[in-house]
């Protein structure tokens, strides 16, 4: 419950909301970047719903993560911060998996590996990137509720709960 | 009365609270400005390496063509040229785990007359499609009438297999820029040879259900496979060309390069293994289709044509065209569609001529001449 009403209080405030729509957006950008760097990209309706829920989750987590660097005292939630860039643009990159990838196999190249090992990954990306959005969409899912666990420390709703339960034993 | 002491409390404890307040907008402008600054950087480490490796299409009208730059993949010679002596392959002319489907389907899951071999008049409009029509539309990508075609190609060793320099080719039957591409390429192709047989097909249900043709029947039925061979016959190149194989009611699929040049070996045809290791050593690999004319690799398709408007987002007008309509626009090219396939394979020809030192006689067409010296691939 008091994960639910942490979440109502950081998505209430201007500051967090203004965060979470420049957050899409700019993940939007990035993901538009991506698939243009083919000719032609035609994703099915199912990718398409996929990685606009990656984006839409991804920069949820931004925003929690962004709260708690915010109030913690000590350092903390940048990881979270990170993954939601990095998850974001990797989705981007798998779904750009089609009959070319141009950009993931330049990466691919730079990063030192031959035409046989960049056609491995590529083929693999190209035949799973659903499954492996989908994973990314759960590892977020997974990630908010744990960083909700740890933003709810920082709101009023959250610290009467703590001491309910503390008190309530 | 009130106690100046306690209003001087007051005061302070107000301008703490005022402090405490602009310490807090000053930490969550900087986290802010921070967070800003990281997806700023990255979005422009990815906006530059999107503009790099973005395909060059020709730009809109009135715009006098850039030649494209021809660059070299690495330091290695590549007027040397590779000899290879071995016995190309033949298909089979049908294949009775993949029979031609005679039922009219709906778009969208039609496999209508898939590996159905086109018929004499049909397969002329391949073989002996008109030199004026080249020219036409190789004059229209000159003055930049023609728009997304174009390409990038990159520089290879010639590969010469029993005596003739070769074009090689690598696709996927269930991809749709292959599906798309084959037209440009048998045009090219015709123009330097003859296709005894050519098979009606279709990308992938996945891949839009374009319909295409197959350089030999294919297996649409299998997990898994690699067509090779084709039925061309050239006195001026070489034809090698392999389609991956899946079934066709799916979405886009394909293997690594390994596997292909496991398959080749399994062949035994020493041309086919030497062109696969060739795109193996070349690394500029980037999915299909992937082919080389002569001396240059095109990574890729070298247009975007997906009927006479090329639309952002599905349907494609091409998805609701039959054989028979994109054989009938080929015949006569009166429309954007037409053109763009003959433009696309004018670049394909161009290439080619560069690379066999314009000996055959398309390669005297002054279209053709011109998007040499434009595109800079005579030099």
């Amino acid at each position: 419950m008091a994960k639910a009403k942490t979440f109502k209080y950081i998505f209430t405030k201007k500051f967090y909301l203004l965060e979470f729509v420049l957050g899409s957006f700019i993940y939007s950008i990035i993901y538009f970047a991506i698939i243009s760097t083919n000719k032609f990209m035609l994703l099915s309706e199912f990718s398409e719903v996929l990685i606009s829920l990656l984006i839409f989750s991804s920069s949820i987590l931004l925003v929690i993560a962004t709260f708690i660097i915010k109030s913690a005292s000590k350092p903390s939630g940048y990881a979270g911060g990170v993954y939601s860039v990095i998850v974001s643009l990797l989705g981007s990159l798998f779904v750009s998996c089609g009959c070319q990838a141009p950009l993931l196999i330049t990466l691919l190249y730079f990063i030192g590996l031959n035409a046989v090992e960049a056609s491995y990954l590529y083929t693999f990306l190209a035949s799973y990137n659903a499954f492996i959005l989908l994973a990314f969409i759960i590892v977020n899912i997974l990630l908010i509720y744990y960083y909700l666990g740890m933003a709810s420390q920082y709101t009023k709703e959250g610290k009467k709960e703590i001491l309910g339960k503390f008190f309530t034993k | 009365m009130v106690d100046p002491k306690e209003n001087l409390e007051k005061e302070i404890k107000e301008e703490k609270k005022e402090e405490k307040k602009i310490e807090d907008l000053v930490k969550s402008l900087k986290i802010v400005s921070w967070s800003a600054l990281v997806i700023g950087i990255i979005a422009i480490i990815v906006g530059i390496l999107a503009i790099v490796s973005l395909p060059k299409t020709s730009a809109s009208a009135n715009v006098t063509p850039v030649a494209p730059v021809v660059t070299t993949v690495s330091n290695a010679s590549f007027s040397k040229a590779i000899y290879v002596n071995g016995s190309l392959i033949t298909p089979n002319m049908s294949l009775p785990d993949a029979p031609v489907i005679t039922q009219n389907q709906s778009f969208g899951s039609r496999l209508t007359n898939i590996n159905e071999p086109l018929n004499a008049s049909e397969l002329a409009v391949i073989n002996n499609a008109s030199d004026s029509y080249f020219e036409q539309a190789g004059l229209m990508l000159l003055n930049g009438s023609i728009n997304d075609v174009g390409v990038q190609p990159q520089k290879a060793p010639l590969l010469i297999v029993n005596g003739k320099p070769s074009v090689i080719y690598l696709g996927a039957i269930s991809c749709i820029f292959c599906g798309e591409n084959r037209w440009a390429m048998a045009l090219a192709l015709g123009r330097f040879g003859k296709f005894n047989a050519l098979f009606k097909g279709y990308s992938s249900f996945g891949d839009g259900d374009l319909p295409t043709i197959y350089w030999a029947p294919a297996e649409y039925n299998i997990s898994s496979g690699v067509d090779f061979g084709n039925f061309y016959n050239s006195t001026y190149i070489n034809f090698i060309s392999m389609d991956y194989v899946s079934p066709i009611v799916q979405g886009f699929e394909l293997q690594p390069l390994s596997y292909f040049i496991q398959k080749a070996e399994s062949t035994g045809s020493a041309p086919y293994v030497a062109a696969l290791q060739l795109i193996s050593n070349l690394n500029n690999f980037q999915g299909t289709p992937y082919s080389i004319w002569g001396r240059f690799v095109v990574p890729g398709a070298d247009a975007v044509d997906f009927g006479n408007v090329n639309p952002s987002q599905p349907p494609l007008p091409l998805e609701y065209m039959t054989h028979d309509q994109i054989l009938s626009q080929l015949a006569h090219p009166n429309d954007m569609f037409a053109w763009r396939e003959y433009a696309a394979a004018d670049l394909y020809i161009a290439m080619t001529c560069a690379s066999i030192n314009n000996t055959a006689p398309i390669c005297a067409l002054p279209a053709i001449q011109k998007i040499e010296s434009v595109y800079g691939y005579s030099s």
